[in-house]
């Protein structure tokens, strides 16, 4: 204490500095706890989820988010197949490597990514509203005077749900875009069949396969942790709801894009894919 | 036993709610909390069932203290409780007969026949039998309030909190509810605090009435005595004037 009272006190920059760091500062640190506790909570309740509620979310998040997630990936494995071939057929006077490249992009960032900010944008926009609207409307209230602690009965089904979904998504994704690349291989740029399989099968071992999938795990643990986090925070009513919403859509995919960087780089230091 | 509010204070941001809020809820009675819009009465009874955490100050309920109490200890105290919200709060992905039964299945664990038999019995004490199958969205505002207060009543608490019970309903709904709720009382002989600003329905189910101005509790007393207080900021609030000590924030256009 004594020694603090012998520094100068603080010029006006550093006044400046400090009003217009320290809110925001302040702010962003309460966020980080307050999501911090609500993961502890989350893995805390995991134990004592009901099954019926996880394949209820399993459904309403996986098997409906389906049709979307397929045909995003089928047509980004087209479009891929179309480019690859055409630009290298440019440099090199033939279409190579399309099988590789198609493969490798979709298996390795393409499918996982693709496949969480269409789930971002669809479950979790539904997380958000839904529990928004719960807590505008005093329903999660209600669940705790009725003896039911609203992150077992409500966050932890959708996050089990999210974290088995994502991923089996992703795998999908994969197969179907991989599909849609031999599609066009085969009847755009008279690639043989046999020669964009042996391809995709010299260049996706395992590796590749859990590079994709791990990181698909952690875009669902951002998908459901934030638009959980969004949707209990909500407040002052219908308006409120659609500012969780957007932020929820927003923020996850902001996280999702920017965390894959990172996910990528430490997957591949440890060798994996 | 009872339920007692010590010097207690509450502000969200700069927003100074309860000031010293001291009040006691006896053991039988039904206290009524009156106070004009904004004034805390909500945040008074979120309180109460720790629901919410002061500030500062002191809550006891039956000589348990409960603002250091943490999860576990404090659903052990809202055993006791049953709160009926303002708009009902129903669960509107569940039917009548699930939202009910809810706090049954969940805190009290009954298995599915006796469950049943609670609902019926709870949903004809509240003039509603045979809707278990409908959503409450097919509702009207009267009977979502009729189907809070059977969920609340399903849980035999021994302390029934209504927040504004009345609030938006026709007079004549409004005294159905009323009746409702003496009815139960005298019936079950559960604790009841509810907070309106409907002076007729206050009269009419209270023990007790409370007035909450400027955080705090200014005046407890009987019905009778209420009607005749004094204190101008009470005069003022049960004739509903516009006039007098109680300014209303009205943005001057």
């Amino acid at each position: 204490m004594d020694d603090l009272r012998v520094l100068p006190p603080p010029s006006t920059f550093e006044r400046r500095l400090l009003k217009l760091l320290g809110k925001p500062i302040l702010a962003l640190a309460d966020t980080m706890g307050k999501i911090v506790i609500l993961c502890r909570q989350t893995i805390y309740w995991l134990r004592s989820a009901e099954p019926r509620d996880v394949v209820q979310q399993i459904v309403a998040m996986g098997v409906d988010s389906l049709p979307v997630t397929t045909l995003t990936s089928l047509f980004t494995g087209m479009v891929l197949a179309l480019q690859t071939g055409f630009s290298f057929r440019k440099v090199f006077n033939e279409p190579l490597y399309v099988g590789t490249v198609v493969g490798l992009s979709l298996t390795k960032e393409l499918g996982p990514v693709l496949t969480a900010v269409v789930v971002a944008g669809r479950v979790g926009a539904a997380i958000a509203a839904e529990l928004g609207t719960m807590k505008v409307t005093e329903q999660i209230d209600a669940l705790y005077t009725l003896g039911t602690n609203p992150v077992r009965y409500l966050a932890v089904p959708r996050f089990i749900a999210c974290l088995l979904s994502v991923p089996v998504l992703t795998l999908m994704a994969d197969f179907v875009g991989i599909i849609g690349g031999l599609l066009i291989a085969v009847y755009r740029l008279e690639i043989p069949s046999t020669v964009y399989m042996n391809e995709i099968r010299s260049t996706l071992g395992w590796k590749e396969g859990m590079h994709g999938l791990i990181k698909s795990v952690f875009f669902a643990a951002i998908i459901v942790v934030v638009s959980c986090y969004k949707g209990f925070g909500c407040e002052g009513g219908a308006e409120g709801v659609g500012k969780a919403t957007t932020s929820a859509v927003v923020i996850s995919m902001v996280l999702i894009l920017s965390t894959d960087y990172f996910l990528s780089a430490i997957l591949v230091s440890f060798g994996i894919g | 036993m009872a339920i007692r509010l010590n010097n207690v204070y509450k502000s969200f941001g700069s927003h100074h709610v309860l000031q010293g809020c001291t009040i006691e809820v006896r053991d039988g009675e039904t206290l009524v909390i009156i106070g004009g819009s904004g004034t805390g009465k909500s945040v008074t009874l979120k309180i109460m069932i720790g629901l919410m955490k002061p500030d500062r100050g002191e809550v006891f309920v039956d000589d348990e203290e409960i603002t250091d109490l943490n999860e576990e200890g404090l659903s052990k105290v809202q055993h006791k409780f049953a709160y009926v919200f303002q708009m009902g709060a129903l669960f509107d992905s569940l039917t009548v007969g699930e939202n009910v039964a809810f706090g049954l299945k969940q805190l009290h664990k009954y298995d599915a026949v006796k469950t049943r038999d609670i609902v019926g019995k709870t949903l004809s004490l509240v003039g509603l039998d045979g809707i278990e199958k409908l959503k409450p969205a097919e509702l009207s505002g009267g009977m979502r309030k009729r189907v809070a207060i059977a969920r609340a009543v399903a849980m035999s608490p021994e302390y029934l909190f209504y927040d504004e019970p009345t609030t938006g309903l026709d007079p004549i709904m409004s005294d159905v509810i009323n009746d409702l709720i003496l009815n139960l009382h005298s019936k079950l002989g559960t604790t009841g605090v509810v907070i309106t600003h409907d002076m007729k329905s206050a009269y009419k189910v209270a023990t007790r009435i409370a007035m909450l101005y400027d955080g705090r509790i200014i005046e407890v007393d009987t019905p009778e005595r209420i009607q005749n207080s004094k204190n101008p900021v009470v005069r003022q609030f049960i004739t509903g004037s516009s006039q007098g000590p109680i300014q209303m924030k009205v943005r001057a256009y």
